[in-house]
């Protein structure tokens, strides 16, 4: 029988099928080692990933979606503040509204819009406070 | 559950579903950003910053390959553009040197390993990362040639190669060490 080499050995241990195999006889003892090789790197387990892991996923997750959240709500301001002022100027160019008539209407509503704001970036920036803090890491 | 299932409850906004990812695969990610990374916090913050990159792109995932190896792919991607950010070289395929002698050079731990698992461990570690990256994903998370060539780019007969290699070293230190 032909010397087999180390990559014919490799290769017919590779294979699926090893019905190819040699007997192991001991007259290559080389297909012993490279057999006793495989058995031993097929049954290595790899190492636990650190329980906090997941957590950590998930916890950056939430606050990325968070992120995502507040800007689409701050997008939708900001597209209803350019409609509104869009909307204002036309009906100026056409003269149906008065700049004199409309100013004191809303600022009727002023303290409304500064405490609305205001309360909707504090809450924003003590949520994000909260979770950090919570995580322990700089987000 | 099947992988196909948790991933539309995820495409659907549901966390929980995704937390069912991370536990399959965190064995998985974990183990292949430690064959590049050393540091342990470098190696959980990469691990992170995978299944997020996962998470990110599972809308795109279209199950042309196996979602094992589509995050295999991610995570060994991940750890190399980590230690280019970093400029720490690894290792590249012109390296002639091996680093393929790291028990041997300490007598003291060498009589300590009674395991052979264990010592066979020790010798993986201490291959150069292409042997070991080939041998950890063919042999330990049984990648196919297929799917390694997916995962790290290398074409198959590369993949081949390193792998005859890395169990031709392994081979005759394993031989080296019963023989001492």
């Amino acid at each position: 029988m032909t010397q087999l080499t180390d990559e014919d050995i490799q290769r017919m241990l590779d294979s699926e099928n090893s019905h190819g195999l040699p007997n192991d006889d001991g007259s290559d003892s080389r297909l012993a080692e490279y057999k006793s090789l495989y058995g031993i790197l097929n049954s290595i387990q790899t190492e636990p990933a650190p329980s906090q892991l997941k957590y950590n996923v998930i916890k950056k997750l939430k606050i990325e979606r968070s992120r995502r959240l507040w800007g689409n709500r701050l997008l939708i301001a900001m597209c209803f503040c350019v409609g509104l002022s869009f909307f204002y100027f036309a009906m100026k160019q056409i003269n149906l509204v008065s700049l004199n008539a409309i100013i004191p209407y809303f600022w009727n509503f002023k303290w409304l819009f500064i405490f609305g704001i205001g309360a909707l970036i504090l809450i924003n920036y003590f949520d994000f406070i909260l979770i950090k803090k919570q995580m322990g890491v700089t987000v | 559950m099947n992988d196909q299932e948790v991933i539309e409850k995820v495409l659907k906004g549901d966390l929980k579903a995704f937390s069912i990812i991370v536990d399959r695969y965190e064995r998985l990610v974990f183990s292949i950003v430690s064959l590049l990374l050393k540091k342990r916090e470098d190696i959980e913050d990469v691990s992170q910053e995978v299944f997020i990159r996962v998470y990110r792109g599972m809308s795109g995932f279209n199950f042309n390959s196996k979602l094992s190896t589509w995050i295999a792919k991610i995570a060994y991607r991940s750890s190399l553009s980590h230690l280019k950010k970093f400029h720490r070289k690894s290792n590249t395929l012109d390296d002639i040197v091996e680093e393929n002698n790291p028990v041997m050079e300490n007598p003291d731990s060498l009589l300590e390993i009674k395991d052979s698992r264990s010592h066979i461990h020790k010798l993986i570690n201490g291959l150069r990362e292409e042997y070991k990256t080939a041998v950890m994903l063919f042999h330990i998370h049984g990648f196919s040639y297929v799917e390694i060539e997916k995962i790290t780019g290398w074409p198959e007969g590369t993949v081949k190669t390193y792998l005859y290699r890395a169990r031709k070293i392994l081979k005759e230190q394993m031989i080296a060490h019963l023989k001492s």
